[in-house]
């Protein structure tokens, strides 16, 4: 039965991928087709500039910030050191697109910073030149600083976990941290490095929200306006296939990444002794690891905080307890639901660890790659085809169901890890000691598995949670037309330039967000302890 | 006979080590050793008997019943009534050293505390009964390690390297301990060990393995 579930759920994440790579194959109707010509002639190319300029400058400022950020906070000892490293990850409760329209109002002619201008200088529109942030780099900002904790996250531990013998022998032969850096720990970090710049990569191929709110022509925002604009599923679907292999690319390149990740020698934990910073090199220090808080983090909350303040009554009176509901319901029901999915999963491959089952569980955890919209388009195309075939009404089309599949297929695989480090922190002599002693499978899992496994299902739940929580495109494109979250009423409010009224729920999106990030945060460690 | 292996035969996959043509018989009620050096096969021995692994050729035998064959497992582990008490102990960390004695535990109800009392008095963990395994020291662990697989009221015991990650003065006295309560008992046991004084000391009967044969 164990196999059985794992496959099918298997089968659930590879066919919307299946059904996106067969939209070229559909025979199309004139208006489709001419649809098809009209974005290949005039969009097409900007869509793959935009898309590829988004992707690698987002990467490029995630691994830059990232890594410097980690290597001074695992290595040197400065002021204020203690909170900025807790401080560092709230950046991940803050989504890129409510970060996106604090910046593009803040910048606007009409925000704060040209207002205060003109009112000191007196100056008069057309006097001055204001830089512009709603465009490719004000996007690749927003989202690259929105991903700076993938990166910091996975450089810190693998500058951590670097042997300490590695920095004896170096500083013997009269090497200073700077060099040992460049030389050696961060060519050693390197595979960690290169999957926390991948993730940033996919987080901004996945994006609709800030590209459509900063006016970029990525592929994101593309089929989004095929799909809601041109009213033309099949050309979303069309684009949604050419991103689907440049998603694959990527995948391939991080499988050849993760095979040489084997050879990067992290074979201990120390306790590194943080070198301490002279005054001056504190302050650097210091500053530097407080850029990402304030441009992730603080920044966008002061924003949003003087929109509220512009018409406190109206904005209040506005904030309906239905989008916080919706949103803690769906946040709950998929942190729920994708974890027992993730749980059968670890648990099939725990019991069945040879065959078949592990190329299939590997294959469900491609969703964690393939962009929300991607999947959105595939999911909508397969419950259509599957309602036509059975000449059925609409029973899965903007269904709570059908979004709760999205996000199961979407993050299955943020959800499976913990969950399978945790079954291999779990001594498969445990299990042998069971079932020596007389107990089946079943009863190991209630006994003896399940209560060592609370605080990576914990872990997993909230991991999830935050997701579906911030998530967008597929909520977007899935969600039944009487249903909306925090996310798409903030989103709604601030596409339509309406920053007053999106100010309260991106707050309490914000809000909601953090609590999720400062349990996460306790959580990660509690499991250091437990490991 | 309790135990007994015709020709036993077990290749690692992509390795070039396991057991070949295993043959031998434990009597009930004795207590045999199996030595060799690291690598040797022992430990792969004793997973074969315990249904971990299954045999490419050969039969395993427990009081006369088949319960493996070439690539075939009869009967399962669970249903093999043997116990195991394995190097690293394997206590569930989660439950008290009381649950973890009465985790397999066939008794009925009303007879466990008893029995329980009675298997913690003679191992002399009484005082440790409500305590958690990481917060007993290594010889009360493996104590309570061979208590659990004893409360199980096995046919046959089975024990891979049970003292080897004691010091050598605890270690002599654990192994007298439990050896005494493994004898009392009039248990079939099979012991894994790499230290032959220990082995002369401990079994009835002595099996060498070398290069995974017999």
């Amino acid at each position: 039965m164990l196999r059985g579930a794992a496959l099918l759920f298997a089968a659930l994440c590879i066919a919307p991928l299946l059904v996106i790579a067969t939209a070229w194959l559909i025979a199309v109707s004139p208006e489709t087709a001419e649809a098809w010509q009209h974005v290949v002639k005039y969009l097409l190319t900007s869509y793959i500039i935009d898309t590829l300029l988004l992707g690698f400058g987002v990467a490029f400022t995630a691994v830059v910030v990232g890594v410097s950020t980690a290597w001074v906070s695992s290595r040197f000892s400065f002021f204020g050191q203690s909170i900025l490293q807790f401080a560092m990850i709230l950046p991940l409760a803050v989504p890129a697109y409510v970060s996106a329209y604090s910046y593009g109002w803040l910048f606007e002619y009409a925000g704060p910073l040209q207002t205060l201008l003109r009112d000191f200088t007196g100056w008069e529109k057309g006097d001055y030149y204001f830089p512009q942030f709603r465009n490719l780099g004000g996007a690749i900002i927003v989202i690259g600083f929105s991903t700076v904790p993938y990166v910091y996250l996975l450089a810190r531990t693998a500058f951590l976990t670097q042997p300490l013998e590695w920095w004896q022998a170096a500083s013997s032969m009269g090497s200073y941290p700077r060099h040992f850096f460049w030389r050696v720990a961060l060519p050693a970090a390197r595979p960690f490095v290169f999957a926390g710049g991948l993730l940033a990569l996919m987080e901004a191929l996945a994006d609709i929200g800030t590209v459509s709110i900063m006016g970029v022509q990525s592929f994101g925002a593309g089929i989004y306006r095929s799909w809601f604009y041109l009213g033309e599923p099949l050309v979303a679907a069309r684009l949604a296939a050419v991103l689907l292999i440049f998603v694959f690319l990527l995948m391939s390149v991080e499988a050849f990444n993760r095979r040489k990740q084997r050879y990067s020698a992290i074979i201990q934990n120390n306790e590194i002794k943080k070198i301490p910073l002279t005054f001056g090199k504190s302050i650097f220090a210091f500053l530097l690891c407080l850029l990402p808080v304030l441009v992730g983090f603080v920044i966008p909350i002061l924003v949003l905080l003087r929109l509220l303040s512009y018409n406190k009554v109206f904005s209040m009176a506005l904030l309906d307890g239905e989008y916080v509901w919706q949103t803690l319901r769906l946040g709950g029901l998929s942190g729920l639901l994708v974890a027992v999915v993730a749980l059968v999963m670890a648990l099939a491959e725990r019991f069945y660890p040879k065959g078949w089952l592990r190329y299939f569980t590997a294959l469900a955890n491609v969703g964690y790659a393939i962009p929300g919209a991607i999947l959105a388009v595939g999911l909508m195309l397969l419950f259509g085809w599957t309602q036509k075939y059975f000449s059925a009404d609409s029973f899965m089309t903007a269904t709570i169901a059908a979004l709760l599949i999205a996000y199961v297929v979407r993050f299955v695989a943020t959800a499976y890890q913990p969950l399978r480090s945790g079954f291999t922190r779990i001594p498969q002599e445990y299990d042998q000691a069971s079932a020596a002693l007389g107990k089946n499978k079943l009863v190991t899992f209630f006994r003896v598995q399940l209560p060592l496994l609370w605080l990576p299902l914990s872990v997993a739940f909230l991991v999830v949670f935050l997701d579906t929580v911030k998530e967008l495109s597929a909520t977007l494109i899935l969600r039944p037309f009487d249903v909306k979250n925090l996310a798409i009423v903030a989103f709604e409010f601030a596409s339509d330039d309406r920053h007053v009224e999106a100010s309260p729920y991106a707050l309490i999106l914000i809000a909601l967000s953090t609590v999720a990030v400062i349990i996460l945060f306790k959580l990660y460690d509690k499991l250091k302890v437990y490991r | 006979m309790s135990v007994r292996l015709t020709n036993v035969t077990y290749n690692y996959p992509a390795a070039n080590r396991g057991v070949k043509d295993v043959s031998f018989i434990l009597e009930s009620g004795k207590i045999a050793c199996l030595l060799g050096p690291s690598g040797a096969g022992k430990s792969t021995l004793l997973k074969i008997i315990a249904g971990f692994v299954t045999p490419d050729r050969g039969d395993v035998f427990i009081h006369e019943q088949k319960v493996a064959t070439s690539e075939k497992i009869i009967i399962p582990i669970q249903k093999r009534e043997i116990g195991i008490v394995f190097q690293q102990h394997a206590l569930f960390p989660h439950m008290t050293v009381a649950d973890n004695i009465l985790y397999g535990c066939r008794r009925k109800k009303a007879e466990r505390t008893d029995f329980l009392n009675q298997l913690l008095q003679e191992f002399k963990i009484e005082i440790h009964k409500n305590k958690f395994p990481h917060e007993i020291s290594g010889g009360e662990a493996q104590r309570v390690a061979v208590a659990r697989a004893i409360a199980s009221e096995p046919r046959v015991l089975l024990m891979d390297e049970p003292f080897s990650s004691l010091d050598q003065s605890l270690r002599s006295q654990v192994e007298q301990q439990c050896l005494a309560i493994i004898r009392e008992r009039n248990l079939t046991a099979l012991i894994v060990t790499h230290d032959e004084a220990s082995a002369k000391n401990m079994g009835d009967l002595i099996i060498r393995i070398d290069q995974g044969s017999e």
